[in-house]
């Protein structure tokens, strides 16, 4: 072995004689950089709460968006390179309205989720046919209805995706989900699950839990116009929210 | 749009055992338009043969006219009533004579001939004769008319039976025929009688 | 006064000469002889019609499709008496459709990639609601140069229960009890009306059920009546049932030949 170990992390093609990626575990290594995401699954839907980390007091918070709408019954986090993100994202909107449009019913969760990992693994030294030429560094949560009834996925920059009850993501993930497997059971209500999540992010964030740096979303469960069961995406307000805290 | 749909209207005749049936819509329009809802396309020519009329009504109208001058004239000079077969071929001739500037309109003749033997027919705007024994039908309804009497239509049927499968016809025929509409009149022609009932359609 | 009517009669003339000169200019653009008809005979038809008429009919539980199998060329040649107007896309979706079948065909092709790639994409078969929109749009995805055929989707929904949906050329979309496309079509559908949709009964009398063995004879009788007045249709009748819960069954049947 003529080669050091360190040098196989200069392709984003090319393993390593164990058998990894680095460029990609490095990836999976910026999301811990990230600000930290939760995502839980009730039995009255599911919600997403994000905290946003403002590195400086000049900055406005408000305009930072943690939750994207990806249709009108999905919603998803990211935590990572929020840049990288917004492709990530992007497509993820494209995909929702293109199933739409092609057959005029909401798309399920788990096939935006889908599509958004086969971007994620299309990346590569390639010119041509690679869209991005080292791996998206952000991982995301996927929150929904649709007509299978609430979802939650995680995606990680490998492209893996998971169902789960309830996932966190960011710098604290770590110790968030230590606190989410403690505390989840599956009769939450949402305002239980919008209680625990705070109060986890609470506990988790650096700065002082306010209704300034964190926001939510609630994705609970509706009908369409032709009955068929189908979520509704909703921020909470910063009134909602402060109530919480103040409860905490 | 062509000459023979402008006013609209549909015809038809289903034969039985000694007895026929005949029946129109009551629709008469200027293409879209309704203009009235009380035409009737079948006419009287005798106490057992009658004529309808479909296609361009004002054509139809003058060729009722001269149809009833020959008929006239023949009993007239013959001193017998006229045969629903001699009455087709008259037509026939008539709308022949005007084979380079046809009158708009294609006639049916149905009626008993002298020995009750049902006689139906029907022709071309120049006279060509058709004369099955099971049903014709002629106007903008042709189509929808021929497919649910070909199911509809069985070998000598009674008076009533026959009403019913000529009712249920163009009942059928003028739910999607728009040409055509606003009820229908059906005349049920026995050896000694001559049924008249005017029945309701989609009255649109 | 005569000198103006001088002037007037010198005007005349001039512009007499200047619209002749004009006439005889659209004259030798346009001849006489090659009237809008001829001019329209000239020009190339991508389009040709092979005649022939599908049906579809569905009930709670159960679907069924027909369609004759001849094909004809101007109504009178018979191409042949074995054509398939009739596509089972998968166990829940049929796809039937007449017009013209260069049309046919590649719509067929176009729905069968389609669904194997959904295969792929969403890991389930397509329901045929789903398939049923997604014709529509390819059909209007060709407002232009429309695909020339009348398809009939039929099959048994998501719920377990007969649909069928019908179709104009450029996709305008409707769920119907039953329908029919194609020559025979004004032949076929009133007769439905009267025996299905029982559009001819006045309220208070009992209308019979709806069972597959009353679809399935009706539907007979629908393309006897037919083939017997169209001349487009004929040979053989391919009959296709769809019962939920059951793998689809194709018959064929027998019809006039000449």
């Amino acid at each position: 072995m003529f080669l050091t170990r360190s040098e196989y992390d200069r392709g984003v093609n090319t393993f390593s004689p164990e058998g990894r990626l680095f460029q990609v575990e490095y990836a999976i290594e910026a999301v811990k950089l990230g600000s930290t995401s939760i995502g839980i699954k009730t039995s009255e839907g599911v919600l997403l709460a994000a905290e946003k980390r403002s590195t400086s007091k000049l900055m406005v918070n408000d305009a930072i968006e943690k939750i994207s709408k990806v249709d009108q019954h999905i919603g998803v986090t990211f935590a990572g390179l929020i840049a990288d993100s917004r492709t990530l994202v992007e497509r993820a909107q494209i995909e929702a309205q293109n199933f739409w449009f092609t057959y005029n019913r909401k798309i399920r969760v788990e096939d935006v989720t889908q599509s958004v990992a086969n971007l994620a693994l299309q990346f590569g030294d390639d010119d041509v046919k690679a869209s991005m030429s080292r791996p998206f560094g952000v991982a995301m949560l996927f929150a929904g209805v649709d007509q299978e009834g609430a979802k939650l996925f995680h995606l990680d920059p490998s492209g893996t995706f998971i169902d789960c009850k309830a996932k966190s993501i960011g710098a604290a993930s770590d110790g968030a989900e230590q606190n989410l497997k403690e505390q989840y059971h599956d009769a939450l209500t949402i305002k239980e699950g919008l209680k625990m999540a705070l109060a986890i992010l609470k506990q988790v964030m650096e700065e002082k839990l306010n209704s300034a740096n964190v926001e939510v979303v609630v994705i609970k469960p509706t009908v369409d116009a032709k009955g068929r069961p189908i979520g509704e995406f909703t921020r909470v307000s910063n009134e909602e929210l402060d109530q919480v805290i103040t409860s905490l | 749009m062509s000459i023979m749909s402008y006013t609209g209207g549909t015809v038809v005749a289903m034969a039985g055992d000694e007895c026929v049936c005949i029946a129109s819509d009551l629709r008469i329009g200027e293409q879209m338009t309704t203009i009235a809802t009380d035409q009737k396309k079948v006419h009287k020519v005798t106490d057992k043969v009658y004529v309808g009329l479909a296609g361009f009504q004002s054509d139809a109208r003058t060729v009722l006219e001269k149809i009833m001058f020959r008929k006239n004239l023949y009993e007239l000079r013959e001193n017998r009533n006229i045969k629903p077969q001699v009455l087709s071929e008259m037509i026939s001739n008539l709308a022949y004579q005007h084979r380079f500037g046809s009158y708009f309109t294609e006639p049916l003749v149905a009626g008993l001939d002298d020995t009750n033997k049902p006689y139906i027919c029907c022709m071309d705007t120049i006279g060509c004769v058709s004369a099955p024994r099971d049903f014709v039908a002629v106007g903008t309804g042709q189509e929808y008319l021929l497919g649910v009497c070909e199911n509809f239509w069985r070998e000598n049927m009674k008076p009533d039976e026959l009403f019913e499968a000529t009712a249920q016809s163009i009942l059928s025929c003028l739910e999607r025929d728009a040409a055509s509409g606003w009820g229908a009149v059906v005349y049920t022609i026995t050896k000694d009688k001559v049924n008249v009932s005017t029945i309701k359609a989609r009255m649109d | 006064m005569t000198s103006f009517t001088g002037i007037t009669a010198v005007a005349n003339a001039t512009n007499e000469m200047a619209m002749f000169k004009q006439a005889m200019k659209e004259v030798a653009a346009h001849p006489e002889w090659m009237s809008s008809r001829q001019i329209e005979r000239q020009r190339w038809n991508p389009y040709s019609m092979e005649g022939g008429s599908t049906c579809a009919i569905s009930g709670e539980n159960f679907a069924i499709v027909a369609s004759d199998t001849r094909m004809t060329q101007n109504d009178i040649n018979i191409l042949t008496r074995d054509a398939e107007k009739i596509q089972i896309l998968n166990d829940n979706i049929i796809l039937t459709t007449s017009g013209f079948y260069g049309d046919v065909l590649q719509l067929k092709k176009v729905l069968q990639s389609r669904l194997h790639k959904y295969r792929f994409d969403y890991r389930s078969d397509m329901s045929v609601d789903l398939c049923a929109e997604l014709l529509s749009r390819n059909l209007y995805y060709r407002r232009f140069f429309p695909y020339y055929t009348g398809a009939i989707l039929a099959g048994i929904d998501e719920h377990g229960k007969g649909a069928v949906f019908s179709y104009d050329p450029i996709g305008c979309i409707e769920r119907l009890g039953y329908s029919a496309s194609g020559a025979a079509e004004p032949m076929i559908i009133p007769f439905l009306d009267c025996q299905i949709g029982h559009v001819t009964l006045s309220e208070g009398y009992e209308r019979p059920e709806l069972t597959l063995d009353r679809a399935i004879s009706l539907m007979k009788d629908s393309f006897r009546g037919a083939a017997e007045r169209e001349i487009s249709t004929g040979d053989k009748i391919h009959l296709v049932i769809a019962e939920a819960g059951k793998p689809v069954v194709v018959k064929f049947l027998p019809l006039r030949e000449d």
